[in-house]
């Protein structure tokens, strides 16, 4: 294939991943069935991997067809399956069409600190959280970053059309400022660093590119700078957003190339090919210190840098704050109870260890009732989303997160399955119920519960107060929601640790009939 | 002393039949209701179609409450994510009957909407209402946002004084309220009265300062209901008002029609197997004069289909 063709191709296939990935983390019409958006999302490799360490089906898992694709054609996944490399360039493109082209020099790489960030995500997943990786995975980091700011946005566009009565209006739930500051934060970083560096990310702070990084290096094909055909122009160099080829040596870091193949089309002469085996002299040239008449200018610290020293600090603490609550020897109320995981997240072990914090499930609950957490789970579980009972409840008929989530944090149940997996616990307290404060009658706790685990008995002066039955209770948060009583809410579901099974009911499938009366009863 | 043999216990049985259904006016037959004008239309053993066809016509047709051109709302029961089955939503088929003969009397616009408890558009859909509504030629509004409801005042409600009401409601020119008869955890049986906390945004402020009071205040809302339909076809006899299964419900193949919410919500309770008292919002309803809870004084015509 020409070089021309294949940037085209790239072009196309990552405008589509982007838009289409854009389209799933701002779903706020359920545009996308969680069936399209786990096909789609196959090849993202960070969740692939950790679905696939769960022993899921781990030959047909995505990444292991990326480290294929990466043995064979370089960092592919990068050019173009990458939602976060593709918005990169598509700013860095942005910012060239805008203002002035910015020079990229070569530069030597990095390697300790992308050998860093793998260490750091594989320490955090050891440690039990994956927290390091929500922060580093640039799937993970895109979605993030799209479902607290696209999101609203699209949600504040569809309130306005609906004002208007020109379109139905949905139920976007609110973006804690905590989660949109650390969105914007991370969009900053990732625009800036493109406009002014490239692919600067993808080589340094990015665990998936020096996962692949490492493959890249002995790919079957690899570009090549000819000798005979290269006058030294330094063209190339200046337009590789990795800053990865040395037009004086000459020599291309394959671990770092990005597969953009922006060198080829800007070479006059044609001097870069795609070829089998490479360039020979890579393996000196990546060990060779800089030649001393191509002097550059000293390394520029950027936030990157910043960010991971900082991280790198965050880590091991997260690590020991699991959940350092204190046991429930205060009163349990709504605020200080544990929060409730989303239904197949199994434990807060498993669901900890595997969450990388895409916010794909928040985006796509259709009760909009999970939401990024900030400190509910404590640090080693933040951002990682809970159960929100003050905006929505659970639904009964759903199981949405679950079959979307593409880690497999949130392991995929039916809607039956959802019907018996108790994420939590209603707990009542009577001296707060209106009925027996107030003497009147309510019932909305009861109201909302789908399995009658909330059920009202006979109480004083004809009225009928709420009990509960743990065996039923599925920990949906329908009560705890629509309790009227404040401060503290008179039922509140505490969130299970471990999920159990609810005593399933078995039902009858028809209506009683009646017997018509001889007489109207009235 | 004369052993009770099957001759003497059917002339018996017979002339206490007769002695206590002697001019009572509990037990009159469909004949003996006497002439109209009705305040409550009751109707039973058909389908939910047929039973209202034969009701509305005693009431004089639809066009006796619809006007050439006008706007109308119609507000069943559609709360919760069950199938028609489960009668915890009004029944759709009704709800289309409903519209189409407001549309035939000349209705503009026909818009039905109810503050669903659970997901809107999945509550709308599951219950099989909005296709019904629509394939009837009805609009289907949205009922989920805050800015879809408007401050109104309640100067004669007694803990309600005011409350935010969605703006279809205060707006049409005809409101018809169509329940569905519903046992209630809280306030014993969801009927005509409690149906209207759906036009309601904030539905805690009732369970949180008397619900029964609440409820009762709604029938001075500033729109009220000009024609009440109780679907009684189904009836949700326990696990109320959201329901878990088939079984919970019951075909009882009723349906009471009429303008007085209290009337109705009487005849539901005796329908149910309650007495009118029993229900907290009637009893204060009844007493702030919102309508007549004494089923004595109300003139009801009774239909029974196919006998």
């Amino acid at each position: 294939m020409k070089a021309a063709a294949y940037r085209r191709l790239r072009i196309a296939i990552g405008t589509i991943v982007l838009a289409f990935c854009a389209l799933a983390f701002a779903d706020i019409g359920n545009w996308v069935s969680a069936t399209t958006a786990r096909a789609a999302l196959w090849p993202q490799f960070a969740p692939s991997l950790l679905g696939m360490l769960q022993g899921a089906a781990w030959i047909s898992a995505g990444c292991i067809a990326v480290i294929a694709l990466t043995l064979v054609f370089g960092r592919v996944y990068c050019a173009m399956l990458c939602p976060l490399g593709v918005l990169m360039d598509l700013s860095a493109w942005l910012a060239g069409r805008t203002g002035k082209k910015r020079k990229l020099p070569y530069h030597p790489g990095r390697p300790w600190l992308r050998a860093l960030a793998v260490v750091l995500c594989a320490v955090g997943l050891l440690a039990g959280t994956a927290v390091p990786l929500a922060l580093l995975d640039p799937f993970s980091v895109f979605g993030k970053i799209t479902a607290a700011t696209l999101r609203p946005a699209f949600g504040w566009i569809n309130h306005l059309l609906a004002s208007a009565k020109m379109i139905h209006p949905v139920d976007v739930s609110p973006v804690a400022w905590t989660s949109a500051g650390v969105a914007l934060g991370l969009l900053l970083l990732v625009v800036v660093s493109a406009v002014f560096r490239g692919r600067l990310w993808c080589n340094t702070g990015c665990p998936v590119g020096a996962v692949l990084g490492f493959f890249s290096k002995h790919a079957w094909f690899r570009l090549r700078i000819a000798d005979t055909a290269c006058v030294g122009c330094s063209m190339c160099e200046r337009v590789c957003p990795a800053q990865c080829i040395d037009f004086r040596k000459r020599v291309i870091d394959h671990s770092r190339c990005v597969m953009c193949l922006d060198c080829v089309t800007s070479c006059k002469r044609s001097g870069i090919t795609l070829a089998h085996g490479g360039d020979h002299r890579n393996k000196e040239a990546a060990q060779e210190p800089l030649h001393a008449s191509c002097k550059r200018p000293a390394s520029v610290m950027t936030g990157t840098r910043r960010r991971f020293i900082a991280s790198a600090a965050i880590i091991p603490a997260a690590a020991l704050a699991a959940d350092s609550r204190p046991p429930g020897t205060a009163k349990l109320t709504q605020h200080n109870k544990r929060p409730v995981l989303p239904p197949g997240a199994k434990s807060l072990a498993h669901f900890q260890s595997r969450c990388t914090a895409c916010h794909l499930c928040v985006a796509n609950c259709p009760d909009q009732v999970l939401r990024p957490s900030i400190t509910q789970h404590g640090l080693s579980g933040f951002l990682q989303p809970y159960q929100d009972f003050s905006v929505a409840f659970c639904s009964y008929n759903c199981s949405n997160c679950s079959q979307i989530c593409p880690t497999g944090a949130i392991r995929p149940i039916t809607v039956d399955e959802r019907r018996t997996v108790r994420t939590g616990t209603a707990e009542l307290f009577l001296d707060r119920c209106v009925v027996k404060t107030k003497g009147t009658s309510c019932g909305a706790c009861n109201e909302h519960c789908p399995t009658q685990a909330v059920h009202m008995v006979p109480w004083k002066n004809g009225l009928t107060i709420p009990e509960v039955d743990p065996a039923l209770c599925i920990g949906c948060g329908g009560c705890e929601f629509i309790c009227p009583v404040r401060p503290d809410k008179a039922i509140v579901v505490n969130g299970l640790p471990v999920h159990e099974r609810a005593k399933t009911i078995v039902l009858g499938q028809k209506n009683t009939v009646r017997e018509i009366e001889e007489e109207f009863p009235f | 002393m004369t052993s009770i043999n099957r001759r003497r216990f059917i002339e018996g049985a017979t002339a206490a039949a007769v002695a206590i259904s002697w001019q009572n006016p509990l037990f009159a037959a469909p004949e003996a209701d006497g002439e109209g004008p009705w305040d409550l239309v009751a109707v039973r053993n058909g389908g939910p179609v047929e039973m209202f066809e034969a009701g509305i016509a005693v009431l004089g047709g639809m066009k006796a409450f619809v006007k050439k051109g006008q706007n109308v709302v119609v507000k069943p029961n559609i709360a919760w994510d069950q199938p028609p089955e489960v009668p915890a939503n009004t029944n759709p088929d009704l709800v289309a009957a409903i519209v189409r003969h407001c549309l035939q009397a000349g209705a503009a616009k026909v818009a039905v909407f109810d503050h669903t408890c659970h997901n809107w558009e999945r509550t709308y859909k599951t219950s099989g209402i909005a296709k019904a509504v629509e394939d009837a030629g009805g609009v289907m509004a949205p009922a989920n946002l805050e800015n879809q409801y408007r401050e109104a005042e309640l100067p004669k409600a007694k803990t309600l004084a005011k409350t935010l009401i969605h703006k279809e409601m205060l707006d049409c020119d005809v409101f018809i309220n169509v329940p569905v008869l519903k046992h209630h955890g809280g306030a014993k049986l969801s009927l005509c009265m409690k149906n209207l906390m759906g036009v309601v945004w904030d539905r805690r402020f009732f369970h949180k300062n008397g619900l029964d009071q609440c409820i009762a205040d709604m029938c001075f809302a500033p729109k009220k209901p000009d024609l009440n339909i109780i679907d009684a076809y189904r009836i949700l006899r326990k696990n109320g008002p959201q329901g878990r299964a088939k079984e919970d419900g019951e075909l009882a193949q009723y349906q009471m029609l009429g303008t007085d919410m209290v009337a109705l919500d009487a005849a539901a309770a005796k329908l149910y197997g309650m007495k009118p008292e029993d229900l907290g919002y009637v009893k204060i309803a009844g007493e702030m004069g919102a309508g007549t809870s004494d089923l004595s004084k109300v003139r009801i015509k009774r239909i029974t289909l196919g006998a």
